[in-house]
């Protein structure tokens, strides 16, 4: 009843300033990464879904451990670790909601898209301005409620006991201190980018800003395994340095321990913080948008839109003397413009190589946790030795996931029709790409950092490794892989995302953790690295010649196979 | 010569072509004609390849293309309905991908290349990306796309679309040089005055079917008309356009 008349209400018409924000808030979920066109209640649904089931990972382990901490006979362990659980869950909402907004950079202000597609309808600027705000905000509050509402729940659950006190309380308290934290993030971002919008010159301000979100994906995603360490932070949770006042996350864990029945004067001093901060962050954010509502669709449409003019040469004339073959090298060439240019597919790249340094932060943290952390100590040579196994894992299945997402898909009828019998050349074209784009530049990278910790000869041989691993997982990526990158279409979600995620966990495990520990023991003696080096080359060899001989039919693929349901009801034409 | 023998194509078992047949000799410049949705434009995606044939053969030199659809389509210069280019390419980027999937040296490509850009004026924006690009100037760049293999075979889809009173009659003149020069020329168009300066013959599409195929002369003195307007209006059976009108204006309020 109430969701016939809700779905009723939603099909209606509204007043121009609800459809502006209907449009704009829909526009959150619409992207061609990761939806088909019109399929944005679905992607809310499953995203909203994926948020609220992550909560439900940590609360089997934090309940035995709770169990244990409440049958000791002091209640001071049991404090620390509450106090470090809820500041991993503050850290946690507070850079989930750092990774959504930096996701959504581009689009925290109207952009020239929305002025372009609302010209010629009746809505003032300061209509859109208002519109796209707030639909932000509510976009971020569906975000955060997403993220906090469970642990909220279920962390004073999990922590209720003999030692515990004031538990009616401690369900608004970590509720609040996460979404403010989420909050203060949010608009402290927004405020940041709307001062550069407003200090910059708009051709220079979309450089600066592609780059600003490159380097935040990339810090939040290295900063990911260090708030999932704040857990063992416990041992130091009685500590009051001077420094947390400076420090946010710990002016929210402040504010939680006054809302659950602290009134020790720091935790006080923390708690006021935590408002001025989520304070000053909102006004500052609001204050750069009523700064840039004037001027901003001026500039934005009044600027030369002229592009940056491509007269590079050099790079054609390296191309060409690598790739005698036409074909490929017209899809070699295809490939890196395409890549340098597309801002969405350089930031899903940027992605990639963030995971790659993220595994490699997690490895020292988790040493300097342990109070392992010695540059001459075996386990930080392992950690920092498979920097180039992480490397090319996440660069060459990031490039193998942006193959599959087009540019301009219409535009493909210029490879279609070039494409008969001519497939081999064109795919070739794409292998050489991502052995000149994807292996070797991580071996070149990354051989100072071998030679430093294994000397000369040893680290040569084991970049030889690395390089032949590399080698072979390409080969192994490339299996049933026949696609001239950007130019066929892209289906989202064929597989499900957990499944995802546990298959590319464990080959990043088996790759990653299981060669990272091999190489640095083979390269010990000459003989052992010879012979590995020997069975990755055959092993190399063998993937590549199955993999071209597997090609039964020469053509490349230029759309995704249909989902196995739609299959079956033949909705595919005649 | 190209051969199009009883050509099909259906969609869920509606047939978008059906059993269609013409041919284009060296040196003819065949118009394809018919009012939207009659399945010209599908039966120029057939004939480069980018769609299959439910049924139908198509003969290139009496051969039939299957057995050799890269040969054909090597000696196919295309121009297609809509400007879908790489915007993110620039002009001239865009002209060498097309030369290089052609596998065109780059001695020859080259030279070819900025003839074209000088020659279609697009010389001053041959580094500028193809998104800053007019429709005329993207035009041009198709135009010049399908020229630069030196093709036997043109079709082209709508091809003065967006260009300008210059660029236009130039284009008129230069189809019916490389008419002259022997290629064979399948020009499909909704304008029917420029289809009537430059082709030698038509053939006419309704609801996929052909309803006619002649020269321009003779269907004009066969139906009585005095232009090739007449001639499409009568075979197309086209709605009387003042009813139309008037149901537009009923519709928004207007009446």
């Amino acid at each position: 009843m109430m969701s016939n008349w809700l779905n009723s209400w939603l099909s209606e018409t509204h007043s121009s300033n609800f459809e502006l924000r209907r449009h704009f808030f829909l526009q959150f979920f619409e992207s061609e990464f990761i939806s088909t066109p019109g399929q944005a209640k679905v992607v809310a649904g499953g995203g909203l879904g994926i948020l609220i089931s992550l909560s439900l990972l940590y609360v089997p382990a934090y309940y035995h451990k709770y169990l244990v901490l409440h049958e000791l006979p002091m209640s001071e362990p049991y404090r620390l670790a509450m106090l470090a659980d809820v500041l991993f869950v503050i850290m946690f909402a507070a850079a989930a909601a750092a990774i959504f907004t930096t996701l959504q950079w581009p689009a925290l202000f109207p952009g020239l898209r929305d002025y372009l597609a609302l010209a010629a309808l009746p809505a003032r600027v300061h209509h859109i301005f208002v519109a796209k705000f707030t639909a932000l905000l509510a976009f971020m509050i569906l975000i955060t409620v997403a993220i906090v509402f469970l642990p909220s729940i279920l962390l004073p659950m999990v922590m209720y006991g003999r030692y515990s006190a004031h538990m009616a309380r401690q369900v608004p308290a970590i509720f609040v201190s996460t979404s403010l934290a989420s909050l203060f993030v949010f608009f402290s971002l927004i405020a940041f980018q709307g001062v550069l919008l407003n200090l910059m010159p708009p051709r220079a301000f979309a450089r600066v800003s592609l780059t600003i979100q490159a380097i935040l994906l990339t810090f939040l995603l290295c900063a990911l395994p260090l708030v999932l360490m704040t857990p063992d932070l416990e041992p130091w949770m009685n500590s009051r340095p001077a420094w947390v006042l400076k420090v946010p996350p710990f002016w929210f864990l402040g504010l939680d321990q006054v809302i659950g029945g602290n009134s020790e004067p720091m935790a006080v001093k923390l708690a006021w913080r935590s408002l001025a901060g989520v304070g000053g962050a909102a006004a500052a954010a609001i204050t750069t948008y009523l700064w840039s509502y004037r001027k901003h669709r001026v500039r934005v449409l009044e600027s030369p839109q002229i592009g940056h003019a491509f007269t590079r040469r050099w790079p054609e004339a390296i191309a060409g003397r690598l790739l005698p073959n036409l074909r490929s090298l017209a899809v070699f060439g295809f490939t890196a413009k395409s890549l340098a240019r597309s801002r969405q597919h350089r930031l899903i790249l940027t992605g990639f190589a963030g995971a790659a340094l993220a595994v490699i932060a997690e490895g020292l943290v988790s040493l300097a946790v342990r109070s392992r952390f010695s540059t001459h100590g075996a386990e930080f040579r392992e950690v920092v030795s498979a920097l180039p196994l992480a490397l090319s894992f996440c660069s060459l299945l990031g490039l193998r996931y942006l193959f599959r997402l087009p540019v301009e898909l219409r535009a493909n009828w210029v490879f279609r029709i070039h494409e008969p019998g001519h497939a081999g050349d064109l795919l070739a074209g794409m292998e050489a790409f991502m052995l000149y784009f994807g292996v070797i530049p991580t071996a070149i990278v990354t051989l100072p950092v071998e030679l430093q910790l294994f000397g000369a000869a040893a680290g040569l041989s084991a970049s030889m490794l690395y390089f032949l691993v590399s080698l072979v997982w390409m080969q192994l990526l490339l299996f049933p892989f026949e696609r001239i990158p950007f130019t066929s279409s892209y289906m989202p979600g064929q597989q499900p995302l957990i499944q995802s995620v546990v298959h590319y966990t464990t080959i990043a495990f088996l790759y990653i953790g299981a060669m990272g520990a091999v190489i640095p023991w083979v390269i010990e003696t000459r003989t052992r690295a010879m012979v590995l080096m020997l069975l990755l080359a055959a092993a190399w060899w063998k993937a590549r010649t199955a993999r071209l001989s597997s090609r039964q039919i020469e053509r490349v693929q230029f759309s995704e196979d249909l989902e196995p349901a739609v299959q079956q009801l033949k909705l595919a034409g005649d | 010569m190209l051969e199009v023998r009883n050509l099909t194509k259906r969609y869920n078992r509606i047939p978008a072509v059906d059993a269609v047949s013409f041919c284009i000799a060296p040196g003819e410049i065949l118009g394809y004609l018919g009012p939207n949705g009659a399945g010209k434009s599908t039966t120029v995606k057939v004939l480069v390849g980018l769609i299959e044939p439910s049924q139908g053969e198509i003969l290139f030199r009496g051969r039939d293309v299957r057995y050799d659809w890269p040969g054909f389509l090597g000696s196919v210069g295309y121009v297609p309905e809509e400007p879908h280019l790489y915007p993110q390419l620039s002009g001239r980027e865009y002209l060498q991908l097309v030369g290089r999937l052609r596998g065109l040296r780059r001695v020859v490509l080259d030279a070819r290349m900025d003839a074209l850009l000088r020659l279609f004026a697009l010389w001053e924006d041959r580094y500028t990306p193809l998104s800053s690009y007019s429709k005329g100037m993207r035009q041009k760049i198709l135009l010049s796309a399908a020229l630069l293999g030196n093709p036997e075979v043109l079709i082209l889809d709508e091809p003065f679309s967006g260009l300008d009173v210059n660029a236009a009659i130039m284009l008129r003149t230069l189809i019916r040089a490389l008419a002259e020069q022997g290629k064979m020329i399948l020009y499909s168009s909704h304008v029917l005055e420029v289809v009537e300066k430059i082709c030698s013959s038509v053939v006419i599409l309704r609801k996929g079917k052909v309803v006619a195929h002649d020269r321009v002369e003779r269907l004009r003195d066969l139906m009585s008309q005095p232009s090739l307007e007449g001639v499409f209006t009568q075979l197309t059976e086209q709605e009387n356009p003042d009813r139309v009108v008037n149901g537009i204006l009923a519709a928004i309020g207007s009446s």
